[in-house]
């Protein structure tokens, strides 16, 4: 490049709104989130076998919360009918927020 | 680096577009300014409707020069308001383009290097320009202007000079536009870059319109202003090699905080200023996750000719901690200050570092230290969540506190 001049400095924001960064990043984080997975009746079948199946071994269990999606590995200590959650060695799940369980195997 | 297609966008009248549309008004026939009444009739007007001013007022002016109409509104700034709609605004830019080719210039303009995408949306850069600002319209209801060109100068330019009184609100130059365009542009502090002092300079020279300084020569145009008189050249000929995805823009190498101060203070009341202005500055330094290892501060004496005093010190070891700061800011403030009344004060940190591993030691207890740390990110999570007055130094109640006050504004301008 002949061009010998400060290339992208000279158009640097002022950033006299210190401010606007965060906005700014907030609004990224918000693009990022993703609408709740809809399971099939298949779908969901099969995260109900494994639960009333598992032996205490450890699951991957996959989640939604707040727009975006975990996975988390951990085994079962109860299945809670009355409150809809499964109590896990590592955290407690809503039922309702389980989109995926598999063994950690297969 | 040849066939770069850049658009500048910019949102028209931004604040008190925004004001109009929140209230169900036309901007295009409402008299309405961005102005805090409050602070009296020499208070800055923030923005005016684009009905006012096709009316002739100024957009930058003090509201005792608005027209008398006795049906004029005034609207309360509202910052934040204004900052969710531009990032709104940005969000919808992103939509089209890759964060990669957005550079967002300020909360009402951004550049959108578009060149890649053509391809992809099946249209020239004149037509995804107008998808775009359509866009917005919809799904905000602000308006746009657009100016498109082969680099980011030009593109700025077709906006800054054309875009804005064009129909469509769309102007697009490209390199044979120059001589019928930019080199016709006199005064000189009429284009992006030359202020009005650099203009008399230039006039001294011989130099009147941009074309005279396309066709001056370039060796002596840099003997004179060094690397800036090159970028000066090269702006006059159409020319900016500069590239969106560069990002050559640092990450703040530096955080700063300053005020003026509503009244004049005593020597002695200004620790606790400087104490407030540690605790705000230093959320944010945590917030970034860095540390400082130099602290530098300045204080500005209140009356004509009394100056100030600016100094720097290094930190024992890097650092985000209040009280360290505090106290090496406090070591500068007791060393140089004088007996006048103060105006001003501002500090900023710097040689800011990642703590990537943490040197223990001998005289702290760092099972202190963490606990310290913990009630530190604690309060800092409770301003994060409930705003930055949820919890207070208890001085912030005493008369000489400016925290609350503060707190309740962005960028100097209420919330």
């Amino acid at each position: 490049m002949s061009e010998n001049d400060r290339g992208m400095k000279k158009w640097a924001p002022y950033a006299s709104l210190i401010e606007q960064k965060d906005y700014l990043n907030r609004m990224r984080k918000n693009k990022e989130r993703v609408s709740k997975p809809l399971l099939s009746a298949e779908q969901a079948e099969e995260i109900n076998d494994l639960l009333l199946h598992c032996r205490g071994e450890d699951l991957i269990f996959r989640y939604f919360k707040d727009g975006f999606i975990y996975e988390i590995q951990q085994s079962i200590l109860s299945v809670d009918c009355a409150s809809k959650v499964v109590r896990g060695s590592e955290m407690c799940l809503p039922l309702k927020a389980i989109i995926g369980l598999k063994r950690v195997n297969s | 680096m040849n066939n770069k297609s850049i658009i500048v966008i910019d949102l028209k009248a931004f604040y008190s577009f925004v004001e109009c549309v929140d209230r169900g008004l036309d901007p295009f026939t409402t008299p309405l300014v961005v102005c805090d009444k409050e602070r009296g009739p020499g208070s800055i007007v923030l923005s005016v409707s684009p009905y006012l001013k096709s009316m002739g007022v100024p957009s930058r002016c003090r509201q005792y020069d608005l027209p008398k109409l006795p049906n004029m509104i005034f609207a309360v700034p509202r910052m934040s308001l204004y900052l969710s709609k531009s990032a709104e605004v940005v969000s919808i830019f992103l939509d089209y383009v890759d964060e990669e080719d957005l550079h967002v210039y300020s909360i009402d303009e951004s550049f959108l290097s578009v060149a890649p995408y053509l391809n992809l949306y099946k249209c020239t850069p004149r037509e995804l320009a107008r998808r775009i600002l359509d866009t917005v319209k919809k799904k905000t209801g602000l308006v746009c202007t657009a100016g498109i060109g082969p680099n980011i100068f030009l593109a700025k330019i077709a906006l800054d000079r054309e875009a804005k009184s064009a129909p469509d609100r769309i102007a697009e130059w490209t390199m044979e536009d120059i001589p019928t365009k930019l080199w016709t542009i006199t005064p000189l502090s009429e284009m992006w870059g030359i202020s009005t002092h650099l203009e008399a300079t230039l006039n001294a020279m011989g130099m009147v319109s941009v074309g005279d300084l396309a066709h001056f020569s370039k060796d002596l145009i840099v003997k004179k202003f060094g690397i800036m008189g090159e970028q000066l050249h090269n702006h006059a000929n159409g020319l900016d090699s500069s590239d969106i995805r560069e990002k050559a823009i640092p990450k703040d190498q530096s955080l700063s905080i300053g005020q003026t101060l509503m009244r004049d203070y005593d020597p002695k009341e200004l620790p606790l200023i400087i104490r407030e202005m540690v605790d705000d500055l230093t959320l944010r330094l945590r917030f970034e996750k860095k540390l400082a290892t130099v602290v530098h501060l300045f204080v500005g004496y209140s009356g004509e000719g009394l100056g100030g005093f600016a100094h720097q010190t290094k930190l024992l070891r890097p650092s985000d901690d209040v009280d360290d700061i505090y106290g090496a800011l406090m070591h500068i403030y007791d060393k140089f200050i004088s007996n006048h009344q103060i105006r001003n004060v501002g500090m900023s940190l710097g040689g800011l570092v990642y703590p990537d591993y943490e040197q223990l030691d001998l005289f702290v207890d760092p099972e202190k230290r963490e606990e310290k740390r913990r009630l530190q990110t604690t309060i800092d999570e409770i301003h994060a969540k409930y705003g930055s007055n949820a919890v207070l130094r208890a001085t912030a109640l005493t008369k000489a506190s400016t925290a609350i006050e503060r707190h309740s504004r962005i960028g100097g301008h209420r919330k």
